[in-house]
């Protein structure tokens, strides 16, 4: 879809991933930070989930989870990328000692259901769940489970 | 699901009628843009208002990126974090640990209630009730040995954790487990383990 973009095996291709975590472990059981890592997947699949390879973009600290409002927080980092997309950046190749122009593409984000709800803005609680099926979600309330099931996924 | 698989014309192993419809087609990233461009968001603390619910939260930051809606897969779901949940159920149904098994007396009862599986249902006896045993159901010998099983697995070096540690004879329980082991274990040690004590049909 974007040629030139792909013409260059240098270009970046990113793929964001979240969830809550608690620094304190069960010193404090409130306690919840979003680190926000950054997995460039132009490394080879087994060294680019390796700690060394990725990147802490940031972290939302605080003692409550952000939830939907963890667009304002992200804000920064999507200027960056959006920077980094529409000029890129001037970068050193140190292998072909020059300077060449470094664009980068955010591919996908990884995260558990409760957060994919935040980051999409799509709900993950309630009947309509299922962010295929939309409003035409099969779902079923158990009347001694007290839980909702979707049956036919 | 194939449309002509057999599974699909089954009725009574599932919830009693059968199965024609096909799978949606997944909303593309335009599409999605389209619906949540309107959406206008408060963030952080804001009165609720009651009003006409929207399934769509928010208009996602990430479409402030010019490809975004041009992306065909745009999240993706944590495999490893499903995998620990699923592996977690399984194992506590198995062992029925208290607490942790999915297949107690409501479950049944909700059985009854959409009328499936009626052989299942709870039958009254006095004071008590008795669950009849679902296919799954372990005895406390076959527990005894699915448990033994795992404390005796001998696996190349680094490719599992000590399993002795985690599994305890006296409560017949595997405790402490680590999103590395629930897929090994779910992978392969599980359906081994359970070849030999379960009924063909469940494995």
């Amino acid at each position: 879809m974007y040629p030139e973009f792909g013409r260059d095996p240098r270009n970046l291709r990113l793929g964001l991933a979240t969830d809550g975590m608690n620094p304190y472990g069960n010193l404090s059981s409130k306690h919840s930070s979003w680190p926000v890592l950054l997995i460039i997947y132009n490394f080879l699949y087994w060294l680019c989930m390796k700690r060394k390879y990725m990147m802490l973009s940031m972290m939302v600290s605080g003692p409550r989870q952000p939830e939907n409002d963890i667009d304002v927080y992200l804000s920064p980092l999507i200027e960056d990328l959006r920077l980094l997309w529409d000029e890129g950046v001037e970068v050193f190749d140190a292998y072909e000692k020059v300077n060449f122009n470094l664009r980068v593409l955010l591919l996908w984000t990884i995260n558990d259901f409760p957060a994919y709800g935040n980051l999409s803005g799509y709900s993950v609680k309630g009947h309509h769940v299922c962010p295929i099926c939309k409003e035409n979600t099969s779902y079923h309330q158990l009347k001694y489970g007290r839980k909702t099931c979707y049956i036919g996924h | 699901m194939k449309r002509n698989h057999p599974y699909r014309r089954l009725k009574k192993p599932f919830h009693g009628c059968q199965e024609d419809k096909t799978a949606p087609p997944p909303l593309t990233g335009d599409e999605v843009y389209n619906r949540v461009s309107h959406i206008e968001v408060a963030y952080g603390k804001t009165v609720k208002h009651s009003g006409v619910k929207n399934i769509w939260k928010k208009k996602s930051v990430f479409f402030e990126l010019p490809y975004w809606s041009k992306l065909d897969v745009r999240h993706c779901i944590d495999v490893m974090h499903v995998e620990k949940n699923v592996c977690d159920s399984i194992i506590g149904t198995l062992l029925n640990i208290k607490g942790k098994t999915k297949d107690g007396i409501n479950a049944r009862k909700d059985l009854v209630e959409m009328g499936v599986r009626l052989e299942l249902q709870p039958q009254p006896h006095g004071k008590r009730t008795y669950l009849p045993p679902a296919c799954h159901t372990l005895s406390k010998s076959e527990k005894i040995s699915f448990c033994n099983y795992l404390r005796g697995v001998k696996v190349p070096q680094g490719y599992f954790s000590n399993i002795k540690s985690l599994v305890s004879i006296e409560d017949l329980k595997l405790m402490g487990l680590k999103s590395h082991d629930c897929h090994v274990l779910m992978q392969n040690l599980l359906p081994v383990a359970i070849r030999g004590i379960l009924p063909k049909n469940v494995t």
